[in-house]
């Protein structure tokens, strides 16, 4: 018996190291079976196996060996490569692309110290091209409504004539408050009139019928009652006027269909009244005519008025996202970071240069799967890369369809695992101005830094993006 | 598929990136046999340095595993695996035909490690296993020094074939080539020392089990 048992501890130990036959294994199999103790002494056999495997992998050759034996050989030498489990094998790069490289590929060790890091080179060069670009297209393009600034440089110069004849008359007044009555008689009537003419609300301003009225009788300073004829026409562009004078009625018919209504009422005000007591103070006139975004100016006015910046207008939100499944072609391995559903999820702040271009600047975080070979030798998996960077967005709004446009876009940044690149190309469905959707497919590259070397991986997916404009 | 992605990156950059040229280069090597690295290793050129660089990542640890276990010193385990590789490499000059390359290599080990090892007493009386435990202090994992102390119990025959087959990694036919002994002997001689070895250890890992 004892010589059978003997037998049969010699056999887990041949199991144990593959090395039993079949006949072997279903004699030891069976003993095990009927034999406690054989049970024992396979679980401890089991035990020192583990033992040995646990020393094994404690017990690895120092990294400097393999270069001072590649140079006692005469080999050019490798780049250090401890024992990998993983089938990437990494080689260096020059000295230059190494070095370029490891300046703008951070590899920091925390994922939270990576993301933050990233983001912030990232939109530090998103920051930086949007103002080089934005101050090149300033300084290049044409300055929109010439036409209007020339328009609007007359008026000024009229209003300085008027000035001057009105600051003539100031002597005459005697009696401002004598006027405040008819001021408000003045608005009253005002608010009758239909139309927005500002020659009909100034006319009535007046109990006299000659628009031309004493200047005794009115207190509200011209710049005060133009900028209120001024809300007053923009609020009533097309609405009849006074026909008190069939030349002013001409002549601001003409420019309400010259678009000019507002700014050329205010000469026409201005050029009428005798009424100038005080300096009248022509409000500064600015953002003359429309953007191309279509954004109707306002003044920059004295009292009360709203005044947006013209930047703003060209501003607008993205939100993108893209749902699994994607096209996972990464490393070229087979062993890859299993993919969590929840794919890609992207921000931006786009800046419309003209209907055509746009710059933005836009982050994100991303699902994709890569195995990063560590200092140690061994491999860890990323399931998410967070990312920054600056995109440049062509459209082509003459091939535009039932509200829907192609556009295309690339966008160049960095990311918690390397520089990153984003292609794409899809259509945009913009039913109002403030609002647009659009499906893109897009293509993303990503230039990992691997121990000294650099590989290559991407992704392409279908994106879909919300975007609000102010 | 990774040649593939790394050509295609490789062309689309304009070749502008000599680490991936490099690349594509190393996939080739990865999945070259050990004759083929061996025969990159002769003929020269660029390809020798990455052969070197392959068979390197596939047979250093276990040489130096080998040497550690019988030797018990690192700087000595360092020294053959230096020695294995350098020598291994003029075999290769020398257009020697190798068909098992990992067997090749510790045989090399071997001889290197007999030569040093020849200079030492290997063996040790049971009765003095406690002071050899004591005296083993390069050893900081408590298992490696349980493994060390009772390696050195171990008759050098014995020891020797179960450092190859658990360290090196060969088969019992393979030690036997190694050792120049049949392979049933080999298979006794390793499971004898494993079995000893069990008996030696085990105390200590139920030991640890009851913690």
């Amino acid at each position: 018996m004892s010589i059978a048992n003997n037998a049969h501890s010699d056999l887990i130990h041949l199991f144990i190291d593959g090395e039993a036959t079949e006949t072997e294994r279903n004699a030891l199999f069976g003993a095990l079976k009927d034999s406690p103790e054989l049970q024992e002494e396979f679980a401890s056999a089991m035990q020192l196996k583990q033992a040995f495997a646990s020393d094994i992998m404690k017990l690895q050759p120092p990294s400097y060996l393999q270069e001072r034996i590649a140079e006692r050989a005469g080999l050019i030498v490798a780049a250090s490569s401890t024992v990998a489990t993983a089938p990437v094998v990494v080689n260096s790069l020059s000295n230059s692309v190494t070095s370029a490289l490891s300046t703008a590929a951070p590899y920091a060790a925390t994922g939270i110290s990576k993301g933050l890091l990233t983001l912030l080179i990232g939109t530090t060069v998103g920051v930086l091209s949007t103002i080089g670009v934005i101050k090149y297209t300033n300084s290049t393009k044409e300055t929109p409504n010439a036409e209007m600034i020339g328009r609007q440089s007359a008026i000024v110069d009229r209003h300085s004539s008027i000035t001057d004849r009105q600051n003539s008359e100031t002597s005459q007044a005697s009696n401002i408050n004598e006027g405040a009555e008819n001021i408000s008689g003045a608005t009253n009537n005002q608010s009758s009139v239909s139309g927005n003419s500002l020659r009909a609300s100034t006319n009535n301003s007046s109990t006299q019928t000659n628009r031309f009225a004493p200047t005794n009788q009115i207190t509200e300073s011209p710049a005060r009652r133009v900028n209120r004829a001024v809300a007053e026409s923009e609020n009533n562009l097309a609405t009849t006027v006074d026909n008190n004078s069939a030349e002013d009625i001409e002549t601001v018919n003409n420019n309400v269909s010259n678009g000019t209504t507002v700014h050329d009422d205010i000469a026409l005000a201005a050029s009428m009244p005798t009424i100038g007591l005080a300096t009248p103070m022509i409000p500064e006139v600015k953002n003359i005519g429309g953007s191309s975004a279509g954004h109707t100016p306002l003044y920059d006015g004295n009292e009360g008025f709203f005044s947006e910046p013209e930047w703003m207008a060209h501003m607008s939100v993205i939100l993108r996202g893209m749902p699994a499944p994607t096209s996972k072609v990464f490393q070229g391995g087979k062993d890859q970071a299993a993919v969590p559903p929840w794919n890609n999820v992207g921000w931006g702040l786009k800046y419309e240069i003209d209907p055509f271009s746009a710059v933005a600047l836009e982050g994100g975080l991303e699902t994709f799967p890569v195995y990063l070979l560590g200092k140690d030798g061994k491999f860890t998996g990323h399931h998410s890369i967070g990312w920054g960077g600056a995109s440049f967005t062509y459209s082509f709004p003459f091939a535009e369809i039932l509200a829907i446009h192609p556009e295309v876009r690339a966008l160049a940044g960095m990311s918690s695992a390397g520089p990153i690149t984003k292609f794409s190309a899809g259509l945009v469905f913009q039913p109002v101005g403030q609002f647009s959707v659009s499906v893109d497919p897009e293509y993303t590259a990503l230039f990992i830094k691997e121990n000294g070397a650099i590989t290559a991986g991407s992704k392409f997916g279908l994106t879909g993006s919300i975007r609000f404009h102010f | 598929m990774k040649q593939t992605l790394l050509i295609w990156c490789h062309y689309y950059t304009g070749g502008k990136f000599p680490g991936l040229r490099k690349k594509i280069e190393n996939l080739e090597v990865n999945s070259a046999t050990d004759k083929e690295l061996c025969e990159a290793l002769r003929e020269g050129g660029e390809s020798r340095e990455q052969a070197f660089a392959e068979l390197y990542r596939r047979y250093a640890s276990r040489i130096y595993q080998y040497a550690r276990r019988i030797l018990n010193r690192d700087a000595e385990a360092e020294d053959i695996l230096q020695e294995t590789f350098l020598k291994f490499l003029d075999i290769l000059k020398k257009d020697a035909v190798i068909e098992n390359v990992p067997a090749y290599l510790l045989r090399i080990a071997r001889n290197l490690s007999l030569r040093v090892g020849s200079k030492k007493q290997m063996t040790v009386p049971i009765e003095d296993y406690h002071a050899i435990f004591e005296e083993s202090p390069m050893e900081a994992d408590e298992t490696s020094k349980i493994l060390t102390m009772s390696l050195d119990l171990l008759p050098k025959e014995q020891r020797e074939a179960l450092v190859l087959q658990v360290y090196g990694g060969l088969s019992y036919i393979e030690i036997g080539e190694v050792m120049g002994v049949p392979m049933t002997t080999v298979r006794n001689w390793v499971v004898r020392a494993k079995d000893k070895m069990r008996k030696i250890v085990a105390p200590y890992f139920q030991g640890e089990e009851s913690h």
